[in-house]
């Protein structure tokens, strides 16, 4: 959300079973790749792919 | 194998005996009584020799946390230090009992409370029996007499640690800190090369992770570590009493005592005896495991005890529990640094047992 | 644009940018949602992954929030006693001296009750890293006063904010071990930002070389946030640590190698 450049990731409405509301890729379009999210993210939940099309 | 004849001081005893016995590392700090044992190391410089690591930590605090960082890579390590010293190292011990870590800590006595005196004491038997430390733990506990005894324990004492995977303490006093005597040096071991396969030396592929701890929050999983313990120090209690009697087949009365306590009554034994005592001295090696049944047995025998010590009485209160009420059992010591004369022990006895 | 190609096609091993590394556990970590001590661990974990030092690595954790630490990393660990585990430390160096030893401690840790164990392990040079969270307040006995809390800041046992009469400065422990000449390389650094993230791990990348070197002691401060403790959420908490205590704890290298 602060970290993302793209505005690809932010917080969800739910939440997950420990009662926290989740990060999720609410643009997943936006995304870039840098996987600033993924240095960034305290608990390492987040793995990043790229491709070219 | 050839041992090699000196005249020593107890303290050079235990330095020079650490070095033949192929101990990998000594953390220390000076205090008086003692200081002579990290003196000598740093003169003999054994890391050219054996590549024995000797470092003056900057605090006794700093010195234990040496030594759990070392046993805890499978190394013989170990600290020396004197009564305030001690008192400084108690949190450190613990974790060293808790993490179920092999390691030597030598206790070279002097009178207390707090800075005391820089004579010897026995004052400090509670600390080194009952606890210290704060937790359900005992250190085992061996009281040398003698100048030889220091040399004798280093190994003693290492092969102990490793085979219960706990700390010794070797509970010495400043008098035999001081005093020189000969001794008998055993030849020069090479360091160990193995590992034990708890220790950290970085984790290879083969094996999980290890992690030395002493901390569970898991209060099932706690319980079932300090069953383990006391398991652990009832072996220890079955397997490893050690003691001496000097004159005890037709003792009448007898005198427990260890250290220089236990030098001072076998004088004592040879004076009451010439004035017509049948006395006999039992010296306990080990304090802890404290020879219980051998007292217990002893007790159907004899018609009173007196227990010895430099101190307030500390070590009497094991002897009435080994007694269980059967004899009367008194103490009997100077405190302030002062050491027990003979003929003291021998009047003692007389007013206080013989005839009380 | 994803549906139109597949998630199958886009999940394979050549398109990896970026995952968690393996010498990071699957445990669930404890720390509070925002906490940087996650980030921290998790560029330690990929540097120790990189670096093939696995099989090198004692690590020596603290007593603090980050006491479980020997559950995150897979890697051989110690736990120190509270402020003790430069001590640790120094005897696994000289006693194990080809292996990669770090202690990691928080501002309790080693600023308060361990103050002397980390001042002697740096001046007598010992061979290892020193990482050091400083997020100026003690999270896991519940939100105490540090040695490096702000003046004014509120903490549980300041409740009225630090009073600098009564409860002394803020202590930049950092400064004081960068003028000893045992350290090596002193540097103050932050996981907050991805650009921080990049730059601490190239700082614990160089702690690692030197350390191969025998260059003497690394130290390494990690300006970190407490959501729980400062009583904010971990987005206000990172806005709140870059107004308050990188000026009072700026980023930088303190000390750097001269050859």
């Amino acid at each position: 959300m602060v970290s993302c450049p793209t505005g690809t990731i932010a917080m969800a409405k739910e939440v997950n079973g420990k009662g926290y509301n989740y990060a999720y890729p609410i643009n997943p379009e936006l995304c870039n790749g840098c996987a600033n999210c993924a240095m960034v993210c305290p608990d390492g939940v987040i793995t990043v792919y790229k491709t070219k099309i | 194998m050839e041992r090699e004849l000196r005249l020593m001081k107890g303290n050079e005893a235990i330095a020079e005996a650490a070095i033949r016995a192929g101990v990998d590392g000594y953390f220390g700090y000076p205090i008086t009584p003692q200081t002579e044992v990290i003196e000598y190391l740093m003169e003999a410089n054994p890391a050219e020799t054996t590549g024995m690591i000797v470092l003056q930590a900057e605090s006794e605090i700093a010195a234990i946390n040496m030594v759990y960082g070392g046993a805890a890579c499978g190394k013989k390590v170990m600290t020396s230090s004197s009564s305030p010293g001690i008192s400084l190292k108690q949190e450190g011990i613990t974790y060293i009992a808790g993490a179920e870590l092999p390691c030597l800590i030598v206790n070279v006595v002097r009178g207390g409370p707090g800075l005391g005196t820089i004579q010897p004491a026995q004052s400090d038997y509670f600390q080194a029996t009952k606890g210290g430390g704060h937790g359900d733990y005992h250190l085992i506990v061996l009281a040398p007499a003698s100048v030889q005894e220091m040399a004798d324990f280093v190994e003693l004492s290492f092969e102990l640690a490793f085979k219960y995977r706990n700390p010794v303490m070797m509970l010495s006093d400043g008098a035999i800190g001081q005093m020189m005597e000969k001794v008998y040096l055993s030849p020069q071991k090479e360091r160990s090369k193995t590992v034990p396969e708890w220790a950290t030396t970085g984790k290879p592929s083969t094996r999980e992770r290890n992690i030395i701890t002493s901390l569970d929050l898991d209060p099932n999983a706690h319980e079932l570590f300090n069953i383990k313990l006391v398991a652990k120090y009832n072996m220890i209690r079955e397997n490893e009493v050690r003691y001496e009697e000097f004159q005890c087949e037709d003792a009448e009365y007898l005198l427990v005592a260890y250290g220089t306590s236990a030098r001072v009554c076998q004088k004592s034994v040879q004076i009451a005896r010439q004035q017509g005592i049948k006395v006999g001295l039992l010296r306990p090696i080990t304090l802890f495991p404290f020879p219980t049944k051998r007292i217990y047995e002893l007790a159907n025998r004899v018609k009173g005890m007196l227990s010895v010590e430099m101190s307030a009485g500390q070590m009497v209160e094991d002897v009435l529990l080994a007694v269980n009420g059967k004899v009367p059992v008194k103490h009997f010591g100077r405190m302030g640094g002062i050491v027990t004369t003979p003929e003291e022990v021998v009047e003692n006895l007389e007013s206080n047992i013989i005839g009380g | 644009m994803v549906d139109a190609i597949g998630i199958k096609e886009i999940i394979k091993p050549e398109n990896l940018v970026y995952a968690k590394t393996k010498i990071m556990t699957d445990n669930t970590l404890s720390y509070c949602p925002g906490c940087g001590h996650g980030t921290a661990h998790r560029i330690l974990a990929e540097i120790i992954d990189e670096e093939g030092l696995q099989s090198e690595a004692i690590g020596v954790s603290p007593v603090g929030c980050s006491v479980f630490m020997y559950n995150y990393l897979d890697i051989d660990w110690q736990e120190a006693a509270h402020g003790r585990a430069p001590a640790v430390a120094t005897a696994i160096k000289r006693l194990l001296p080809e292996k990669f030893v770090f202690t990691y401690q928080g501002d309790g840790d080693l600023a308060a009750i361990g103050t002397a164990e980390t001042i002697h392990a740096c001046n007598r040079g010992e061979n290892i890293m020193i990482i050091f969270i400083n997020n100026g307040i003690y999270g896991m006995t519940g939100g105490q006063m540090a040695p490096t809390t702000l003046p004014g800041m509120k903490s549980s046992t300041s409740p009225y904010g630090r009073d600098v009469k009564t409860m002394g400065y803020p202590l930049r422990i950092t400064d004081i071990v960068a003028t000893l000449p045992g350290t090596y390389y002193v540097t103050r650094q932050s996981v907050h930002t991805a650009a921080n993230v990049k730059k601490t791990k190239k700082a614990i990348r160089k702690a690692v070389q030197y350390q191969k070197l025998d260059k003497g002691t690394c130290f390494i401060e990690i300006v970190s946030n407490c959501p729980s403790g400062w009583k904010m959420t971990p987005v206000q908490s990172n806005k709140w640590m870059e107004e308050n205590m990188f000026p009072y704890y700026p980023l930088g290298d303190l000390k750097t190698p001269k050859d």
